[in-house]
C-alpha cells in the first residue's frame, strides 16, 4: 500500500506541475476519438475525412472551451450529412437545436457527457460512463449523455433514410415523407434507448446521493452501489422493455467503468481514515461540528521511514490546518484546508 | 521573504478567478430578480422555437392523420392541444429555469463573498509586510 501511495503521491506531483499540459493532452486525445468516431461512421466529406483534419480539429478543440468543441463536433456531423443529403442535414441540425434548447442549458461544464456518451457506445463501453457523472460531476450529466446517445442513434438512421431523399433538395413530398417517417419510426422503435437512460438517470443520481454522506469511504461505497444499481436497472428495464441485451457486456461495461472511477477517485484524493479527527468549538452565532480527515501524503525518496515522518508532518500540519481553519471561521472565512470527507 | 499563506491565498483566488470566478462576477452586475427574468425569458424564446421545430417535424410525420382531420373540420380541436401542451411546457420550463437560475446565482454569489474575503486576506498580509 505505502508503494502505490509513494507512486499516487509522485504522479500527482508530475501531473500538478504540468496540468496546463495535460489538460490540453487529454483533451487532444478526447476529442481524437471523437473525431475519428464521427469520420469512421460517416466520412462523406472527404476532405474533412483526414488525420491531419482530425489532428488540426483536435488541436483547435484542446485549447478552447468544451462548449464550442461540441459545437465543432455538431459541425463535422453536418458538414458529412451535408454531402449525402442536404435535406436531411436540414432536419439534423433542426434536431440538434431541439437537443440544446429543451436539455442542454442547464448543464454547463457538463456538455462533455455528451460527445462522452456517443464514443465510449462505440467501443460497447457507454454503460461505464454514468459511474463518473454521478462521481466527478452532477446528476444532471446524465442528461446530455442520454442526449447523446439519442443523437447518435438519431444520425445512424438518418444515414440510412439518405437514399431515400437523395442528394440536394428534393421537392418529392412523398420521399420527404418517407424518410422522415422512417427516421422517427426507427427512433421509435428503438428501445435500447430507453434502457440507456434510466440506467444513467438512476446510476448517477445514487452515486451523487451517496458520495453526499460523510462516513468511511464513501466514495468506494458510492461507486459499489452505483454498480449494482446500474445492473439491476440495466436487467429491469432491458426485461420490462423487452430489449435483447448482452448481458456479459453490459457488466464488462459497468465493471470496467467502477474499476476506472476507483482509480480516477484514488489519484484524486486518497484520504486516511484511520487518522480522523473530530472537533467541536463555538463562536457568538454557531456550533462547528468539523471532521478532519488527514490526506495520505509519502515523501516518495525510498527513505524506508517516509510513512512515520509522513504521520509527523500530519500530526504538525494537522494542527496548523485546524488552528487556520478556526482563524477563518473565526474571522469569517471559509476554512475549506480544514474538513475533507 | 516569501509568505506563503499570502501566496496560497492569491493562489486560490486567481484559480477562482480563472474558472468560476468569470461567470460569478458577470452575474455580480445584476440583481437577482433581474438575472433570473433574463435567464428564464431566454429559456422559454428557446422552447418556443424548440416547440415549434417539433410540431413541424410532428406534422410531417402525422401528414395523412392531419390532412384527413382537416377534411373533417376537426382542426380545431388539434390547434386546442398544440396550445395546452405548448402553455405546460411553457410552464414545467419557467419553474425550471427560475430555481436554476435562483440556484446558480445564491450559489455564485457564496463564492463571490468568499472571494472578496481572500482579497481582504491577501491586502491585510500585504499590509503587514509593509
Amino acid at each position: 500500500m505505502e508503494s502505490l501511495l509513494v507512486l499516487r503521491e509522485k504522479a500527482v506531483r508530475f501531473a500538478n506541475e504540468y496540468e496546463t499540459w495535460f489538460v490540453i493532452l487529454g483533451k487532444f486525445i478526447g476529442m481524437m476519438f471523437v473525431f475519428t468516431y464521427i469520420n469512421s461512421g460517416m466520412g462523406y466529406f472527404g476532405m474533412l475525412n483526414s488525420m491531419p483534419v482530425n489532428v488540426l480539429l483536435s488541436l483547435i478543440c484542446s485549447i478552447i472551451p468544451g462548449t464550442y468543441a461540441v459545437l465543432i463536433s455538431a459541425l463535422l456531423i453536418l458538414a458529412h450529412l451535408y454531402k449525402l443529403s442536404l435535406l436531411l442535414t436540414l432536419l439534423a441540425a433542426v434536431v440538434m437545436l431541439i437537443i440544446y434548447f429543451l436539455f442542454l442549458r442547464f448543464s454547463p461544464g457538463q456538455v462533455a457527457a455528451i460527445l462522452a456518451a456517443p464514443v465510449l457506445m462505440h467501443y460497447h463501453m457507454e454503460y461505464a460512463l454514468p459511474i463518473f457523472l454521478g462521481l466527478f460531476l452532477t446528476p444532471y450529466a446524465a442528461v446530455p449523455a442520454a442526449a447523446g446517445i439519442f443523437m447518435a442513434r438519431f444520425i445512424h438512421y438518418t444515414v440510412d433514410a439518405a437514399s431515400i431523399t437523395g442528394p440536394g433538395i428534393t421537392t418529392d413530398l412523398t420521399a420527404i415523407l418517407a424518410a422522415v417517417q422512417q427516421i422517427f419510426g426507427n427512433l421509435a422503435a428503438d428501445r435500447e434507448i430507453w434502457v440507456y437512460v434510466v440506467a444513467v438517470i438512476v446510476t448517477a443520481a445514487v452515486v451523487f446521493l451517496i458520495r453526499q454522506f460523510s462516513f468511511d469511504y464513501v466514495w468506494y461505497a458510492a461507486i459499489g452501489a452505483g454498480a449494482i444499481v446500474e445492473i439491476i436497472f440495466v436487467l429491469i428495464s432491458a426485461a420490462f422493455l423487452r430489449v435483447e441485451l448482452s448481458l456479459a457486456a453490459v457488466v464488462i461495461s459497468i465493471v470496467i467503468g467502477a474499476v476506472a472511477a476507483a482509480v480516477a477517485q484514488f489519484f484524486r484524493c486518497t484520504v486516511d481514515y484511520s487518522r480522523k479527527a473530530y472537533v467541536q468549538f463555538e463562536d457568538d452565532d454557531y456550533y462547528y461540528y468539523v471532521k478532519a480527515v488527514p490526506k495520505y501524503v509519502s515523501f516518495g525518496d525510498g527513505r524506508e521511514d517516509a510513512g512515520e515522518e509522513a504521520a509527523e508532518a500530519f500530526e504538525n500540519e494537522e494542527e496548523d490546518i485546524l488552528s487556520s481553519a478556526f482563524e477563518q471561521i473565526m474571522s469569517g472565512g471559509d476554512g475549506e484546508d480544514s474538513s475533507e470527507k | 521573504m516569501l509568505n506563503e499563506k499570502k501566496i496560497r491565498w492569491m493562489t486560490r483566488a486567481s484559480i477562482y478567478e480563472k474558472y468560476d470566478g468569470r461567470e460569478d462576477l458577470r452575474h455580480n452586475d445584476y440583481f437577482l430578480s433581474d438575472y433570473v427574468r433574463f435567464g428564464t425569458l431566454r429559456n422559454l424564446v428557446g422552447v418556443t422555437l424548440a416547440y415549434l421545430f417539433i410540431l413541424g417535424i410532428v406534422a410531417l410525420y402525422n401528414l395523412d392523420s392531419i390532412l384527413t382531420m382537416a377534411a373533417n373540420l376537426k382542426l380545431g380541436l388539434l390547434i386546442r392541444e398544440i396550445v395546452l401542451i405548448y402553455v405546460v411546457l411553457l410552464l414545467i420550463y419557467a419553474g425550471i429555469s427560475i430555481i436554476f437560475y435562483a440556484w446558480q446565482y445564491q450559489s455564485g454569489k457564496g463564492r463571490v463573498r468568499k472571494y472578496y474575503r481572500m482579497l481582504k486576506l491577501i491586502e491585510k498580509y500585504e499590509q503587514e509586510e509593509k
